[in-house]
């Protein structure tokens, strides 16, 4: 599929999700990862007018609800994921992201001061994965006191999915953790 | 009875527009009434399921209230500025579990 073909194909796919009937012509800005996508849709849904606040929320008044799908489809569409990461996960994958579990979102919440129970195996976290997959942001205990900065800021730190380039090779857990750090 | 028909009519247009949008491949919605010292909070487990992550969403609402929107599956949370109302959680992804709760 030629670039052009992915964008108009994708951005298809947001205007049927969002039910835009007559999706305005958005050009690309940059092409993003996974975990990039998040940051970049808050900075866009701001200039929309749909400001992020410090829990991660946007408030939408009854009748900005139109607008807001709107700003949606065009924030989305402005900043699609890389083509090489837009691919529906295989087993391989779903290997991948128990080790990025283990090696790095666990780890990362208990760093956080989180307690997380042993999670399952390999085989089982595998078998699991299509009914139930195992999240560790569910053990996440956080106080009702600022809930929704603090568990903002935990999924900003500890990323849930493994990003893009781990998940289809282009990079170690190791090399991710370092290049972020950098 | 007059009454009663706007208040059904404006409340079927509310969930409506809170099930939005409805293409999600996998949502649910419901009414949620709390204590006077609680909050709606709303979680959910999604999975990409067959989709791409290009064009991953899961979203909790509840209506006239703050939004939460995710661009990666995972289990995600969050606690809305309101006692009672329509919410919702749709995702064009899998969603594996979800619901509304007071805390």
């Amino acid at each position: 599929m030629s670039v052009e073909e992915y964008v108009a194909e994708t951005q298809a796919s947001w205007a049927t999700y969002l039910k835009i009937e007559n999706p305005p012509a958005v050009e690309v800005i940059r092409f993003v990862d996974t975990d990039e996508v998040t940051l970049v849709f808050r900075e866009c849904m701001g200039e929309k007018g749909f400001p992020t606040d410090p829990g991660g929320g946007i408030n939408v008044p009854l009748e900005q609800q139109e607008p807001f799908e709107l700003a949606q489809y065009i924030c989305r569409s402005s900043y699609l994921v890389k083509q090489e990461y837009a691919k529906a996960p295989g087993p391989e994958q779903v290997a991948i992201q128990y080790d990025w579990t283990v090696q790095f979102v666990i780890p990362c919440l208990e760093e956080s001061g989180q307690h997380i129970p042993e999670p399952p195996s390999r085989a089982e976290f595998i078998d699991q994965w299509d009914s139930a997959p195992y999240w560790p942001f569910k053990h996440v205990v956080v106080a009702n006191e600022n809930f929704n900065e603090q568990w903002d800021a935990l999924e900003l730190k500890c990323v849930q999915s493994a990003p893009g380039a781990v998940l289809w090779g282009e990079m170690t857990i190791d090399e991710w953790v370092a290049q972020r750090s950098m | 009875m007059k009454n009663t028909l706007v208040v059904f009519c404006a409340t079927f247009l509310s969930i409506g527009l809170l099930a939005s949008p409805a293409s999600a491949a996998g949502s649910t919605s419901g009414w949620k009434e709390c204590g006077a010292n609680q909050r709606i909070a709303i979680s959910s487990s999604t999975a990409l399921g067959g989709v791409s992550s290009s064009i991953f969403s899961v979203g909790h609402q509840v209506l006239g209230g703050n939004n939460f929107n995710w661009t990666t599956a995972g289990f995600h949370k969050a606690k809305h500025n309101k006692i009672q109302g329509n919410w919702a959680i749709s995702t064009n992804g899998t969603l594996n579990s979800g619901g509304a709760s007071c805390e």
